[in-house]
């Protein structure tokens, strides 16, 4: 016979139910809590505008796994701004693959974990880099511009192999009349085994 | 051979483990935060609605605990006027100055007082580095809330503030937090 005890000194014994359960209680910790007490969980965080004539769509941030590690892709948050025309509607796209990027400027991941000093090993790019190659839309949305971000909780759902890319795509209504800006961000970080 | 798990009250009943080989458990599960507060250690700042400036910092809460984390759970923004808004971590050592806000315990069994100092319409900080920049809408019936489930950690002296970039003339931000052991 075994019986589980507390090893507190309370003579705490565990209860099994009469459905043969085994009662217990957990803290539920999430995968991105977890690795941020490591010091292992980023934002990628970055910007595209549109200017007045374009239309075309653009990237707003791409992100290249460089590390022999794959990784996970936690919440989206997307918005679309402008200041004189609240009412347009712009096309915001997510893509997965691996594609290459040139050009862009150069975004630096932050660490989540304010006191750690990990550096994440990957490429970020935002203002509409330049992409070389194919990959595949996972989601399309519109989104009305100076509404409240969106936000596309994916928990870890997206997971990168080495050299995969992930990137966010904005594309401006065809009447825009000034310059639209489309911000956006996420949470990543090393898939861990459990 | 493996041992079998036997019910502690004497009622006789034993644990399964199915043809899955999963042990059969009832668990009750709590977050991180509900934890927390159960040791009176989560927190709810707020600040009470001004007639903002453009670029104002909001509501800024900073960690005084030497000994604990403070892990920021969720933010819950509204305001008056559609504005890009960016939530930031100062790099640079500062005092807080503005308009005092008390952190709510939200264990009201508790008497602990957060370690931190937040302060609305903070105006002594310099914006470091950029967790999140996004946007809210114009007096949206529901606040907009971001949720990072206490991934983001501040350490002793470290902060987070929230800045509306637009003008208008009420915000409203509500920042929650819990402490934690440094691990």
């Amino acid at each position: 016979m075994t019986v589980l005890k507390d090893g507190t000194g309370t003579g705490n014994l565990a209860k099994v139910g009469e459905h043969n359960d085994l009662h217990t209680r957990s803290i539920t910790v999430s995968e991105l809590s977890y690795v941020s007490e490591q010091g292992n969980a980023f934002q990628a965080e970055g910007e595209a505008v549109i200017l007045a004539t374009a239309s075309g769509e653009q990237t707003v941030l791409i992100l290249i796994n460089d590390g022999t590690e794959s990784l996970e892709i936690g919440n989206i948050f997307i918005s679309v701004r402008t200041e004189s025309d609240a009412t347009k509607i712009t096309v915001v796209k997510l893509y997965l693959g691996s594609v290459t990027a040139t050009g862009g400027t150069i975004k630096n991941s932050i660490n989540l974990n304010t006191g750690a000093v990990n550096v994440a090993d990957v490429t970020l790019l935002d203002h509409n880099p330049t992409i070389a190659g194919t990959d595949y839309m996972i989601m399309e949305s519109y989104f009305q511009i100076g509404q409240n971000s969106l936000t596309v909780p994916f928990d870890g759902g997206i997971v990168l192999q080495t050299k995969g890319s992930f990137r966010v795509t904005v594309k401006g209504a065809a009447a825009v009349t000034a310059g639209l800006t489309c911000d956006t961000s996420f949470q990543f970080w090393p898939e861990i085994e459990v | 051979m493996g041992v079998t798990i036997d019910d502690g009250t004497g009622a006789g009943n034993v644990a399964i483990v199915d043809a899955t080989n999963l042990l059969g458990v009832r668990a009750v599960i709590e977050t991180e935060l509900v934890e927390a507060s159960e040791m009176g250690d989560a927190y709810s700042w707020s600040n009470v609605s001004y007639d903002y400036a453009a670029a104002d910092t909001i509501l800024l809460v900073q960690n005084t605990s030497v000994i604990q984390n403070m892990r920021i759970d969720s933010f819950y923004i509204q305001g008056s006027t559609a504005t890009e808004i960016v939530i930031h971590c100062p790099t640079v050592t500062f005092v807080p100055a503005g308009t005092a806000v008390t952190g709510t315990n939200m264990n009201r069994t508790s008497g602990k007082a957060a370690s931190a100092v937040a302060k609305a319409n903070e105006t002594n900080n310099t914006q470091g580095v950029v967790i999140f920049r996004g946007a809210i809408a114009a007096a949206p019936s529901d606040p907009y809330v971001i949720d990072l489930g206490g991934t983001l950690i501040l350490g002793y002296g470290q902060s987070v503030g929230v800045d509306f970039v637009s003008d208008g003339s009420a915000c409203r931000v509500t920042i929650i937090g819990h402490f934690s052991r440094v691990s």
